[in-house]
C-alpha cells in the first residue's frame, strides 16, 4: 500500500505547473551560474520548497479526508508521501547533474567528480534536515497553519550563511571543511540526509495518527 | 461472519462548543439504519468517529469487529460524505483509476455503469460538478468498491426529488444482499420512510430515541390545540398565537380531551419536538 500511495501522491502533484517551474529553476541555475554543483544544491533547495506543495493540494482538494477513508494506514500515507518527495528530489538531482555536465561540456570545462559528489552530499544533508523539520509540522497541522515552515529551512540556511560571512567565520569554516577527507564528507552528507528522512517519517507518523481529519 | 457490521458504544467526543455524550447504536447486517437529528445534533461527528477520522474521548467504536479507521475495515466500507473526497482538478473519468489500487474488489465497469445511471458527466472535472452530481459521484465510487457496509452522510443535500429516489433505489438494490448494511444520516427524514429499518434520533449529542423505525414512529403522536397549554406531558411544546402543538407519547393520549386533535407523528415531528425539548432543557 505504501508504493500504491506514493504513486497516487506523485500522480496528484508531480505534473503540476508549480512542480515543473521548480525543476525549470534547477535548469536555469545550472545554465546561469558558472560554479559547478550549484544546480545540484539548488535541487535540494527546491525540494525543501516543494515539501509543502502536496499538503497545499490536500487542503484545496479535501484530500486529507480521502486519505482518512482510504483503506491505508496513516503510516503508509506518511511513508508513501515521503517516498514521493524523495522521488521528486531524485528527479531534480538527476536533472541538475545532467545540466551541470552538459553546461561544462558546452563551456569546454572539466568537472571534478569530487565537486559533484560534495554537492550531492550537501543537497542530501539539506534535504534530510528540511524534511525532518517540515514533514512532522505539515502532517500534524496541515499547510494553512504550517505554511511558514515551507520557507523556514531555506531562510535559516541563507541567514546562517550571511551571518558566517558577516562575522568572518566563513573562511575558517571552509578551511575546516577542506581538512575533512572527501569520502567522509560525502558519506556524512548522505547519512545525515537518510537519517533526516527516516526521523521525519517516524515523527510525522506518530503525529499524523493523532490528527483529526 | 459477525452479525454486527458496526458498533458504537458509549461514544464520547468533547469539543469546545459541542459534545457527544455517550451515544450507542449498532448497524446489524441486513439493516438500513437512519441517523436523524437537527443540525448540530452530532450525526456527522458520530460518522467521523465511526470512520476513524476523529479520535473519540471515550467509548468503543468498531466496524467489522475492528477498531474504527482500521484499513481492513475501510476496505469493506463504502463512504459517501457531504462533499466528494477528490481534488477539483481531477476528471471524473480518471477518479476510478486513481483510487482502484487501494480496493481489492474495485470494479471499473461498475463505476462507469453507475456514473451513466446517475447521469454524472464523466469528462468534467470534479470541481465543475454541481453539489448533487458530486454526491452521485461519491455514491458511484463507494459502490464500485463492492462494500459490505455503506455509510452515507447527508446524501440527499442538494439533490432534486428524482435523484433522491434514484439514490434510494440504489440503496435498496444494495440491500438485496442480506449480508450488507447501511447507515444513512439525513435531515430530510421523509426519504427514510420505506427505506430505513431502524432509526436513531440524535438530539444535542445524545440518543433521544432509537429502535425499529415503525416502533419509534408509532410510540409518538402529535397533539394540536388552542388556548391554555395542556396540563398533560407534551414534548417540545410550540406556540403560534393561540395555537399550540407538541409531541406526546402515545400512552399519554388518554390524558387529552376531545378539544385536542391527535395525529400520527412523522419522523420530522419527532426530530423537531425532541430537539425543541432539548433546547428548552439546555436553556
Amino acid at each position: 500500500m505504501i508504493a500504491a500511495f506514493a504513486r497516487f501522491d506523485l500522480r496528484s502533484w508531480f505534473a503540476r505547473t508549480q512542480t515543473m517551474l521548480t525543476l525549470l529553476f534547477v535548469v536555469v541555475v545550472g545554465i546561469a551560474l558558472p560554479v559547478p554543483g550549484m544546480a545540484i544544491v539548488a535541487a535540494g533547495f527546491v525540494t525543501s520548497i516543494m515539501v509543502s506543495a502536496p499538503f497545499l493540494g490536500d487542503e484545496h482538494g479535501r484530500l486529507d479526508t480521502l486519505y482518512g477513508v482510504l483503506p491505508v494506514t496513516r503510516g503508509a500515507v506518511v511513508v508513501g508521501r515521503t517516498l514521493a518527495l524523495v522521488a521528486y528530489y531524485l528527479a531534480a538531482a538527476i536533472l541538475a547533474t545532467a545540466v551541470t555536465l552538459v553546461m561544462a561540456l558546452a563551456r569546454g570545462e572539466q568537472v571534478a567528480p569530487g565537486i559533484l559528489l560534495i554537492a550531492h552530499a550537501a543537497a542530501a544533508a539539506f534535504l534530510g534536515v528540511t524534511m525532518a523539520l517540515q514533514l512532522p509540522v505539515f502532517f500534524r497541522i496541515g499547510y494553512s497553519r504550517g505554511r511558514l515552515m515551507a520557507y523556514a529551512p531555506a531562510l535559516v540556511v541563507a541567514g546562517l550563511a550571511w551571518l558566517a560571512q558577516a562575522t568572518g567565520a566563513l573562511a575558517p569554516m571552509q578551511q575546516a571543511l577542506a581538512g575533512i577527507p572527501l569520502a567522509a564528507m560525502v558519506a556524512g552528507g548522505i547519512v545525515l540526509g537518510v537519517l533526516g528522512i527516516c526521523i521525519a517519517a517516524v515523527v510525522a507518523t506518530r503525529l499524523y495518527r493523532a490528527r483529526a481529519l | 461472519m459477525t452479525d454486527t457490521l458496526a458498533l458504537i458504544e458509549d461514544l464520547r467526543v468533547q469539543r469546545p462548543n459541542f459534545a457527544l455524550e455517550g451515544i450507542s447504536f449498532a448497524i446489524p447486517r441486513g439493516t438500513v439504519v437512519g441517523l436523524v437529528g437537527p443540525n448540530g445534533a452530532g450525526k456527522t461527528t458520530a460518522i467521523r468517529a465511526l470512520l476513524g477520522l476523529i479520535a473519540p474521548d471515550g467509548g468503543r467504536v468498531e466496524t467489522f469487529g475492528l477498531p474504527a479507521g482500521s484499513s481492513r475495515a475501510l476496505a469493506r466500507t463504502g463512504i459517501v460524505l457531504d462533499q466528494p473526497t477528490a481534488a477539483d482538478e481531477w476528471r471524473v473519468s480518471t477518479l476510478g483509476r486513481r483510487i482502484a489500487p487501494f480496493y481489492p474488489s474495485w470494479s471499473e465497469q461498475r463505476f462507469v455503469d453507475l456514473l451513466a445511471r446517475l447521469s454524472v458527466p464523466q469528462q468534467r472535472r470534479v470541481g465543475e460538478l454541481s453539489r448533487g452530481e458530486g454526491i452521485k459521484l461519491s455514491l458511484a465510487t463507494a459502490l464500485a468498491q463492492a462494500p459490505e457496509l455503506l455509510i452515507l452522510d447527508e446524501p440527499s443535500s442538494g439533490l432534486d426529488p428524482a435523484s433522491r429516489r434514484e439514490i434510494a433505489a440504489i440503496i435498496r438494490e444494495f440491500m438485496v444482499d442480506p449480508s450488507h448494511g447501511v447507515l444513512v444520516s439525513t435531515h430530510i427524514t421523509a426519504e427514510l420512510e420505506g427505506l430505513a429499518d431502524e432509526l436513531v434520533v440524535l438530539v444535542g449529542g445524545r440518543v433521544a430515541d432509537r429502535g425499529p423505525l415503525h416502533e419509534v414512529v408509532e410510540q409518538f403522536a402529535m397533539v394540536r390545540g388552542a388556548g391554555a397549554a395542556p396540563g398533560a406531558p407534551v414534548v417540545g411544546l410550540q406556540r403560534s398565537g393561540e395555537q399550540w402543538s407538541g409531541l406526546i407519547r402515545i400512552d399519554d393520549s388518554a390524558a387529552f380531551g376531545p378539544e385536542v386533535v391527535i395525529d400520527a407523528a412523522s419522523i420530522d415531528d419527532i426530530v423537531v419536538h425532541l430537539g425543541a425539548e432539548r433546547a428548552e432543557l439546555a436553556a
